[in-house]
């Protein structure tokens, strides 16, 4: 069953009971509403509190309708009319297959339209512009046909079906001409092959709609007369197919159409050497995949904000019991049972939790546009060749439903258990607002379940499960044994030694990680991080005691000052642990996107010193510098390489349609010499040399800074069905995107236009741009482009970076949330702590070191939280690390990391100061009196 | 810390407070009282007749509206709220009905508080802290935490806390009020003996046993003091 549904059936069901007991007890409801009403302002700020979950949630689920609307819109857009597309590998064949299958009468009633085309790639010279652009598709069509498939809607608002173009004028993609900054009328050489070139008048821009769209990347569109000189009478290499209808209708009746076309091609002469692909719903499908695989992880990450959001609902639940305590008393001095208590607070927390998760859909959808804008335009423009998406923004009502139904849910269950807390009083010293006095609490048989539950349940796991079941099963013994040793021995000592064991469990399960691209790893190190940070949180807080000694040498009002705050926090370590911890688990994540991206940029970056300067031309095979940039290279490096385009799925889960990527064949010679840098290599192989020797010998193992993950496999679809390689080493030189591999691996591949890439260095003293702006001038008519490799690699680093941005964005409302947090456990203070204020301004502390007593609490727990977060989240980055890059050297972007600490202090110095005042504030006789 | 002059340690003359609010209420209607050095006195009354609101201005916990009050030969009223907050710190000790212990230090380190305020050192505030839980019977108890301790425990380490520092006055405040019967009788017989130690004690209460070992009585009523056995000059001077 769909989680959404189960999730709004939940909703629904507790709403309703909800109802139904107001209905049944309308006093209660009557005494919760008048309670909600009673300071408007109070209970604005507890709405605004609760908000914050509500907010995370909605805002990544706009992020993920988003993502899902560009992306499969995009996919739609890029193939147009065309579902389906018969193929023979990229081969050329007859024509006429096309025109038999047109004529098949048994197709006529479910066929849209068939066309014979030929798509290749190919490089784009300006000739009077003065711009190269190489991976351009070079898309021909038939104009008689092009009618089924829309016409071009040009830039100057005319349409063309192509029929109205003279023999040597061709059409650009809007893209293309942006690249290279063409105008109607430009000449324009295109080449295919060495001996392939020719020389077209641009004839107009095509708007990115209709045909114009066709690919999203940079693209010429020609009539296939046009094509001739260049092309020849090889024929056509796709044969185009429409079905009827438009969007999902559409796909379905294509799928039909496929298994009719493939039919139809088996009777015709040559047609069964051909492949029919049912190219929009497979590219359709990888993008809904693929945007299902990032929405889990959003939905995680806005999760874990909830969640940090609840240990906000937690105080303010409690802030909020703590004010109505002696009213609550009286409540049940008359005769309210407990229940009946939960019952009041819970129908209060009602209206409470669904303005705020109704309320919040404007800040998540406002944050939602930010991160949209952010992550996704940022990312689809800097990936390398990527197709140009346009961004859509969108947001169903699905995800509103659960957006409200889940920050709703967290909330209510949040401020039922507080409230469950809350309603144990001995209603004599609560009517009094005295303090609780406090007892051994009786055994209770639900506890002894309970905990008998966790035991087994625990062994269950060590004994059976996986490494993060095991991890569980260890935290709920560690968690078991704490509970069973309670009154045995002291608090500290018990703190202590959980804290302890939790953090030595996570070392030790995490030190086990062979293989980190596993989702069972991903899943370990998760709740690793989780046990990690509570467990040293605990230990902090248990043994913050030690800060009393240092305290002793203090002169003046200074050591009376810290002496209650300090014992606030070290007497009650499960509450400081706590609120360490959600400052913690929040900072583990941003001093990991402060370690892993400079450790992976650094790698990359490193390369430069090996080659600088890239030299692409995907349609001339043994390209060669001119004489006249020979003195600007110190040396220079040539590969044939040919460009792939099509799906790529690797073993780690990513699986992408219609990707280009350079397939570099180098030579035995080449290998022999270890040519490259690696950052990473696969553990069966002791040393660099051992993987070039490897690749030499094996066809299926290729190097890649592409895909850094040595082990993993990459599945391309060559001409005879699909080619697994597997990585073998993880290439430093970013100028390499793609894969590398001996010339035996890259030969299922011949069929594929050949050009060459050459890596250079520049010369000492030349600069590495000035380097490749001068080559580029001396080889852009040949199609060759030359780029630098650092601009690659900050391209690169770009959508990595707003990857992280987006992460950081996320923590710093998870961070807000901690903050925040920080601000309600100091109101709290204010309301809980208040006879003990009181008795201290009486005994002569003066108001500032009231305030400054306060204000160390709040800065002490967010010290210890940013000390916790960095020092678990160094390490982990560093398994993370060493899992993607092996023996690579860790780098850390402390200027950030220190940028975040310290806002994170202004930030709980200004929550907190507000509160610490009104404490500070507070006349000692108001504090003392009682309400009798 | 206590001075030692002649003369009352606690003039007020013509004291008045007045609450503001829906309805304002005179709570103290010009009230004159001395109370000598060394003295123990119990203000008595029925509850709104200004009891714990006379101990409040007294011992610079509130402010008053009019009139005065000289401690120690120290205007309260010319004195800022710092100056009085200081003045509580340096000169006055005070006993609360709900004992008013930090829960979260032992009885030890609460009782060190006001030593903590003097700036005095670890070590020395420890052993006098100690010095006095030992003198009220409590030394068994120091290192446990309120909620480890018996009502009467927590008021003898409240009492503690108040003498600690020797302040000029303690102010007790219902001292007995959470108390039982021989609970009360414990903690009377302390302040009592610290009495006659030469502490001077004030304390509000509704138990007549505990008034009755007071050397001195005051009946209020209504914002005015009214003369304990029909003796007002001999309440009054």
């Amino acid at each position: 069953m769909n989680v959404a549904v189960v999730v709004i059936g939940v909703f629904v069901l507790v709403y309703a009971a909800l109802l139904v007991l107001a209905i049944r007890r309308p006093l209660l409801a009557r005494l919760a509403l008048r309670e909600a009403v009673r300071r408007p302002g109070q209970s604005a700020l507890v709405v605004l509190g609760l908000m914050v979950g509500t907010v995370a949630i909605f805002s990544m689920q706009f992020l993920g309708d988003s993502f899902y609307k560009s992306q499969t819109q995009a996919a739609f857009l890029a193939w147009g009319s065309v579902d389906l597309v018969a193929a023979k590998g990229g081969r050329f064949f007859d024509p006429q297959l096309a025109t038999a299958l047109a004529a098949d009468p048994r197709l006529r009633s479910s066929l849209g339209a068939v066309q014979a085309g030929i798509e290749l790639p190919s490089s784009v010279v300006d000739l009077d512009r003065g711009n190269v652009k190489p991976l351009v598709a070079l898309v021909g069509f038939d104009p008689a046909t092009q009618r089924r498939f829309g016409s071009y809607l040009l830039a100057d608002g005319t349409t063309t079906l192509g029929q109205d173009l003279g023999p040597d004028e061709v059409l650009i993609s809007a893209s293309l001409a942006d690249a290279l900054e063409a105008r109607s009328g430009d000449r324009l050489r295109v080449s295919i092959g060495p001996q392939q070139v020719v020389e077209f008048r641009l004839a107009g821009i095509a708007q990115a709609q209709g045909p114009g769209a066709y690919t999203l990347r940079p693209a010429l569109f020609s009539p296939l007369a046009n094509l001739r000189p260049v092309i020849g009478d090889q024929g056509i290499n796709v044969i185009r197919i429409a079905a009827p209808g438009e969007g999902q209708a559409e796909l379905d009746r294509a799928h039909d159409l496929a298994a009719q076309v493939r039919v139809a091609l088996q009777a015709i002469p040559g047609g069964p050497s051909l492949n029919v692909l049912e190219a929009k719903r497979v590219d359709v499908d990888a993008q809904v995949k693929q945007v299902d695989g990032t929405r889990g992880f959003y939905t995680a990450l806005s999760l874990f904000v909830a969640l940090a959001g609840a240990a906000l609902v937690v105080n303010l639940g409690l802030a909020l019991a703590e004010e109505r305590r002696p009213r609550y008393a009286v409540l049940r001095a008359l005769g309210l049972s407990r229940a009946g208590m939960v019952a009041l607070s819970v129908l209060e927390g009602a209206f409470y939790s669904l303005a705020a998760a109704v309320l919040a859909l404007v800040p998540g959808a406002l944050l939602g546009l930010g991160l949209v804008a952010l992550v996704y335009v940022r990312v689809h423009s800097a990936v390398l060749e990527e197709r140009a998406a346009p961004v859509q923004y969108a947001v169903t009502p699905d995800s509103v439903a659960i957006s409200v139904a889940i920050g709703a849910l967290i909330v209510l269950a949040t401020l039922f258990a507080t409230s469950i807390r809350s309603s144990r009083m001995q209603i004599s010293s609560a009517i009094k607002n005295l303090p609780e006095p406090t007892g051994r609490r009786k055994r209770s048989i639900w506890r002894t379940a309970l905990l008998a539950g966790l035991g087994l349940g625990s062994l269950a796991a060590l004994v059976v499960g996986s490494l993060p079941v095991h991890l569980a099963g260890g935290a709920g013994l560690v968690i078991l044994v704490a509970a069973l040793v309670g009154g045995r021995i002291s608090d500290r000592m018990r703190a202590t030694l959980t804290g302890a064991a939790l953090t030595l469990l996570a070392a030790a399960n995490l030190a086990t990680i062979k293989n980190i691209t596993t989702n069972e790893s991903g899943i370990a190190i998760v709740l690793g991080v989780v046990a990690a940070v509570f467990g040293l949180s605990l230990l902090v807080a248990s043994n913050l005691r030690l800060l009393e000694i240092p305290m002793g040498w203090l002169r003046g009002g200074a050591r009376a000052t810290m002496r209650p705050s300090l014992a606030y926090l070290t007497r009650r370590p499960l509450r400081a642990g706590l609120g360490i911890g959600a400052f913690a688990l929040v900072l583990v994540l941003m001093t990991m996107t402060s370690v892993l991206v400079p450790t992976f940029n650094g790698q990359f970056l490193g390369a430069l010193n090996e080659y600088d300067i890239r030299v692409s031309a995907p349609t001339t095979p043994e390209l060669s510098l001119p004489d006249s940039v020979r003195p600007q290279i110190a040396r220079q490096f040539a590969m044939p390489t040919r460009s792939y385009r099509g799906e790529v799925s690797t073993s780690n889960g990513l699986t992408l349609q219609d990707q280009y990527l350079p397939l570099y064949s180098l030579s035995r010679a080449q290998l022999a010499t270890g040519p490259f840098q690696l950052v990473g290599r696969d553990s069966r192989y002791k040393s660099d040399a051992e993987v070039w020797q490897a690749l030499a010998d094996d066809p299926h193992l290729v190097v890649s800074p592409s895909y850094t993950i040595p082990g993993v496999m990459v599945t391309l679809a060559g001409p005879e069905g699909p080619i697994q390689f597997r990585v073998a080493g993880a290439l430093r030189n970013f100028g390499l995107w793609g894969l590398a591999g001996s010339e035996a691996a890259m030969a299922p591949f011949t069929t594929l236009p050949v050009g060459t890439t050459i890596l250079a260095k520049a010369a000492p003293n030349v600069g590495a741009v000035a380097a490749a702006r001068q080559i580029q001038r001396a080889v852009f008519s040949q199609g060759a482009e030359a780029t630098t490799v650092k601009e690659m690699s900050d391209a690169s680093a770009s959508a990595g970076q707003a990857f992280t941005d987006m992460i950081r964005l996320v923590m710093g409302v998870g961070l807000l949330v901690g903050v925040l947090s920080l601000g309600i456990l100091a109101l709290r203070a204010v309301i809980e702590r208040r006879r003990s204020i009181g008795m201290l301004r009486a005994l002569g502390y003066r108001p500032g070191q009231v305030l400054a007593g306060m204000l160390s609490e709040a800065l002490i727990t967010a010290t210890c939280g940013a000390l916790v977060g960095i020092g678990v989240g160094v390490p982990i980055s560093f398994v993370m690390t060493n899992g993607y890059l092996p023996g690579s050297r860790l780098e850390i972007d402390s200027s950030s990391l220190a940028l975040i600490v310290v806002a994170l202090f202004l930030a709980v110095l200004a929550v907190t100061t507000l509160p610490a005042l009104r404490a500070a504030r507070l006349p000692a006789v108001e504090a003392l009196r009682l309400e009798d | 810390m206590r001075q030692s002059m002649d003369g009352p340690i606690v003039q007020a003359v013509r004291l008045r407070k007045v609450y503001r609010g829906a309805n304002e209420v005179e709570a103290l209607r010009g009230i004159d009282i001395e109370i000598d050095r060394g003295e123990m006195i119990a203000i008595v009354g029925p509850s709104g007749s200004g009891k714990t609101t006379l101990l409040n201005c007294l011992s610079g916990l509130d402010a008053f509206d009019g009139g005065k009050v000289i401690v120690d030969g120290k205007d309260l009223s010319a004195m800022s709220d710092r100056a009085r907050t200081a003045y509580r710190r340096d000169h006055m000790g005070f006993v609360f009905q709900a004992f008013n212990l930090l829960p979260v230090l032992s009885a030890v380190e609460n009782v060190e508080i006001p030593l903590l305020l003097h700036n005095v050192n670890s070590r020395d505030s420890r052993r006098r802290a100690l010095e006095m839980l030992e003198t009220l019977g409590l030394a068994h108890r120091a290192n446990h935490r309120p909620d480890q301790l018996s009502g009467g425990e927590q008021q003898r380490v409240a009492v503690a806390r108040a003498l600690v520092h020797k302040p000029a006055v303690v102010w007790a405040d219902e001292p007995t009020g959470n108390l039982d019967t021989e609970v009360t009788q414990v903690i009377v017989e302390l302040l009592v003996r610290m009495n006659k130690d030469g502490q001077t004690i004030v304390l509000v209460t509704h138990n007549p046993q505990v008034a009755e070992r007071a050397r001195r009585t005051l009946r209020m009523r209504d914002g005015r003091i009214e003369i304990a056995g029909g003796e007002r000059a001999a309440a009054v001077r």
